[in-house]
């Protein structure tokens, strides 16, 4: 490494793995900069083994390593783990896939696909760029499984196991792509057989006629009986639960334009309507392929087990061993490490220990325990490795009895009518009516006629292109919040959205940034003290300590004497004769009241120098966020004690309640009470603590700056940098549904329309031919570019 | 007459081969991923042994314009 002199604020050097600025300290090697260690080591790895070349494919490769914990894979060698997590294992070959949330880039790509040149073992690895995933083949007698994952972890790739089942393939899109294929191919070559018929066959040409009629018979079967199955058990389906809905009218129109086909054919009365059946079939199925396409490599539905470490290690006759978390008994005793998560409720036999609960209540000062006290599950140990005796296992702890509440074991669609739901209802009964009216009065006018008008009126009515409106204007919607760093999990969240009238914020992690605090010095201090403090600071392992010497972006080399911790108290020690104190108010015998707020005094050779405040930084757009928002901000619902009380009132109107001290269940009882007067609640939280408000809300967005990590189940994940648009995004979801209200009107003109044809008894399969594939046309066109112009006006 | 028959039945039948390879190619997997493939043509694969040495020098040539 190269010197610097003095500790003066460096111009901010970029980190040559991972690009992002050297705030904290600079480390060097060769010519280039690093931000820590950890990407140093990598860089190191990779020169080593001739992978520079990774640095070369993108701007922006490596990853950042500075918050990245450690993590111990060796549980992945146990026998009952290898069986859940391998794909293939035999004497000599094995097959792992791993989801690795960092994966971002085509060298991500390229330096995974290298792993053999990494790793001894490792005979072929692969890239699944778009679900993150990368299946590896390796020889378990060279490599193990945990020192692949190591491996990957080493270089920036952190895999992230669950053994919730192994990470397959989706099996329901695919067949979805099959029957849209099936019914694409014969929708294409019935059209074909069915144009002479249009263009006009001579009565000479009757067999050819017929043999076409009877290809398309054929061709139709596939379609009836695989492509449309999902709307007939659909239609079956809500007769039993007395419920229409809109696949009810489309499968009576598809199996009347099936049968008045089938019957024309057989007969020889005509050529069918099969063109007219398939392509409706086609057009649908397009419709739900577009709708069904989602984020695959984004987790919704995430429960409480996947924040949990999936081993821990566990003492078992005087050895630790790796073991899995759900297998722990009471009375088990297991090591915890810096950073890891408390797997259960225990009782702490090491002397202290620091806690971060902020997963589980949003308070994110840690909390001392002592010798004796209870740990809670979901909270995160700080500092030094700690003994726990495990009280309960962990299916039975305080943080999982959340997720037995009510909110949880509800099904999915909680009482909100569908708009396309109550139009297919309307729909349905007005269909009816006119087939009953039109028959009757065929009945009088021309009796033999009235099997054929109303399977006509029932044809015509098929709401094809209603169908295809609802998929395509929220599909696109989805699509447009996909661009803007907003997932949402279906296209249904963008029509609950457009209703939301209260919005309710969680504040950590939410309005807050989650990681960072923003440490501020107040009073003077000379560069040469700030290095003293730093050498301090770094020195403890207390989370405040480490917050500050992280702030000070200066070089501690400084050797001190005397290094004394008081616990509850303070740090002391002796630089260059001078007594350095670092602690609360009481400890550098500082007198004075302020502002509440978390402040660390500083005090050199007696004389009080200034405080550290510590405090938690506000994303910047929210401000102006909740000027916009206005009447429909709700409430701050805030695991943290009141800290920032006054700084909160400043920023929400008065209307807002500003609750403190929150536990996740009054957060739950929140947003229920404000369900029951009849207001529809966005929720906006991030950790587990939010997880029961964010179910239990109409809408419940995570917010999260990494989308690869920790969201709590939720209907949409949010960019913690994008926050500032939620406004925006509530506007167009409204846009959306207007857009689909005209759609609606379109496609019922076109209805009308078709309708007076059948009613006359004028629908040849000539007009049907025409007319249906024009309204889904024109439906789906109309859609998809209304709402990306609203978008682009919106969003400019 | 007759001869248009013929023609159909065969163009029918090379569909259905077509459309039989496309399901065979969905089954296979060949669709999971339209992304990575498109990437991965682009890497050279170079890295021999006997190579590094060039390599060494691109990559050192690399650092230094960066």
């Amino acid at each position: 490494m190269s010197e610097v002199d003095h500790p003066v604020v460096q111009e901010a050097l970029q980190c040559y793995h991972c690009g992002q600025l050297c705030t904290e300290e600079t480390l060097r090697l060769e010519d280039k900069a690093f931000c820590c260690y950890g990407c140093k080591t990598v860089y190191e790895i990779l020169s080593e083994n001739n992978l520079c070349e990774y640095y070369t494919l993108d701007a922006k490769a490596g990853v950042q390593l500075r918050y990245v914990r450690a993590e111990n894979y060796a549980y992945l060698d146990e026998a009952q783990v290898k069986k859940k997590i391998l794909s293939f294992d035999s004497e000599s070959f094995s097959r792992v896939t791993f989801f690795i949330p960092a994966i971002h880039c085509v060298s991500c790509i390229w330096l995974l696909e290298n792993l053999k040149k990494l790793t001894p073992g490792i005979l072929k690895s692969e890239v699944n760029f778009s679900r993150k995933q990368v299946t590896i083949d390796f020889n378990p007698t060279t490599v193990a499984l945990s020192n692949v994952a190591q491996r990957l972890a080493s270089v920036g790739y952190a895999p992230s196991v669950s053994l919730s089942g192994k990470t397959e393939t989706n099996v329901a899109g695919k067949s979805m792509i099959t029957r849209l294929a099936l019914a694409g191919f014969c929708f294409g070559n019935i059209m074909l057989f069915s144009f002479p018929e249009y263009l006009g066959l001579d009565r000479s040409d009757e067999s050819l006629k017929r043999l076409f009629s009877w290809l398309n018979l054929g061709l139709a079967m596939p379609v009836l009986f695989y492509s449309a199955q999902h709307y007939f058990v659909s239609a079956g389906r809500s007769f039993q639960q007395r419920e229409i809905n809109l696949d009810v009218p489309i499968a009576v129109g598809l199996l009347a334009l099936f049968c008045r086909s089938a019957f024309d054919i057989i007969t020889g009365f005509g050529p069918g309507y099969l063109d007219s059946f398939a392509g409706l079939v086609f057009f649908l199925l397009i419709g739900r392929w577009f709708q069904d396409k989602t984020y695959e490599s984004l987790a919704f539905d995430r429960d409480f087990k996947s924040y949990f470490p999936l081993a821990v290690s566990r003492l078992v006759n005087g050895e630790w061993k790796a073991t899995l978390v759900f297998d722990l008994d009471a009375h088990d005793v297991i090591q915890v490490r810096n950073m890891e998560i408390i797997p259960t409720d225990s009782m702490l036999l090491s002397e202290k220990a620091y806690i971060d609960y902020s997963f589980v209540t949003g308070e994110s000062r840690p909390v001392r325990v002592g010798q004796g006290e209870r740990v809670y599950a979901g909270g995160r140990l700080l500092g030094q490795p700690v003994k726990l005796e495990v009280q309960k296992k962990t299916s039975q702890s305080h943080l999982t009895s959340l997720w037995n509440n009510d909110a949880f074991r509800k099904p999915e669609e909680s009482g909100y009518k569908k708009l396309i739901d109550r139009a297919a209802r309307i729909f349905t009964w007005v269909v009816l009516a006119l087939a009953v009216v039109t028959a009757a009065y065929w009945y009088v006018a021309d009796a033999s006629q009235v099997w054929l008008i109303i399977t006509s009126v029932l044809m015509v009515a098929c709401p094809c292109a209603l169908a295809l409106a609802a998929p395509f204007t929220y599909g696109s919607m989805v699509r447009v919040f996909g661009k803007n760093g907003f997932y949402v999990k279906n296209a249904d969240v963008v029509e609950r959205m457009a209703v939301i009238d209260k919005v309710v914020f969680d504040k950590t992690g939410t309005l807050t940034h989650g990681s960072s605090s923003e440490v501020q010095f107040v009073g003077v201090l000379e560069e040469r003290e700030r290095a003293w403090i730093k050498a301090l600071t770094y020195s403890s392992t207390h989370p405040l300590s480490s917050l500050i010497a992280k702030s000070l972006g200066v070089r501690a080399e400084t050797v001190f004497s005397d290094f004394k911790e008081i616990p509850g108290k303070g740090i002391e020690g002796t630089v260059e004769g001078k007594l350095i104190r670092v602690g609360s108010s009481s400890f550098v015998e500082h007198r004075t009241a302020l502002a509440a707020g978390t402040n660390v005094f500083v005090s050199i050779d007696g004389e009080v120098r200034g405080y550290f405040s510590i405090g938690t930084r506000m994303r910047d757009a929210i401000p102006t966020l909740v000027g916009r928002l206005g009447r429909r901000c709700a409430a701050l619902l805030s695991g943290d004690g009141d800290s920032d009380l006054n700084k909160m009132k400043l920023l929400f109107p008065a209307e807002t309640q500003l609750l403190f001290n929150q536990s996740p269940h009054e957060k739950l009882h929140y947003v229920s009470d404000l369900q029951h007067q009849k207001h529809r609640v966005m929720m906006l939280g991030d950790g587990l603590n939010d997880a029961g408000a964010l179910k239990q809300s109409d809408v419940g967005i995570a917010v999260t700056d990494d989308t690869g990590v920790f969201t709590p189940a939720c209907d949409g994940i949010l960019q913690g940098e994008k926050l500032g648009m939620l406004d925006q995004l509530l506007a167009l979801s409204q846009s959306a549904t207007r857009i689909l209200k005209i759609g609606f009107g379109i496609s019922f003109f076109y209805n009308v329309i078709a309708l007076s044809f059948a009613v006359t008894g004028h629908l040849t399969p000539l007009v049907a031919a025409i007319l249906m594939p024009i309204s889904s046309i024109s439906v789906v066109t109309f859609s998809t570019v209304a709402v990306n112009l609203v978008a682009s006006r919106k969003l400019k | 007459m007759g001869i248009i028959v013929l023609l159909i039945l065969i163009s029918l039948t090379i569909a259905l081969v077509f459309l039989g390879i496309f399901l065979w190619n969905m089954k296979s997997g060949q669709y999971d991923d339209t992304y990575t493939p498109s990437v991965r043509m682009l890497f050279d694969d170079k890295k021999s042994d006997e190579e590094q040495s060039v390599d060494t020098q691109e990559s050192a040539a690399d650092a230094s314009e960066s």
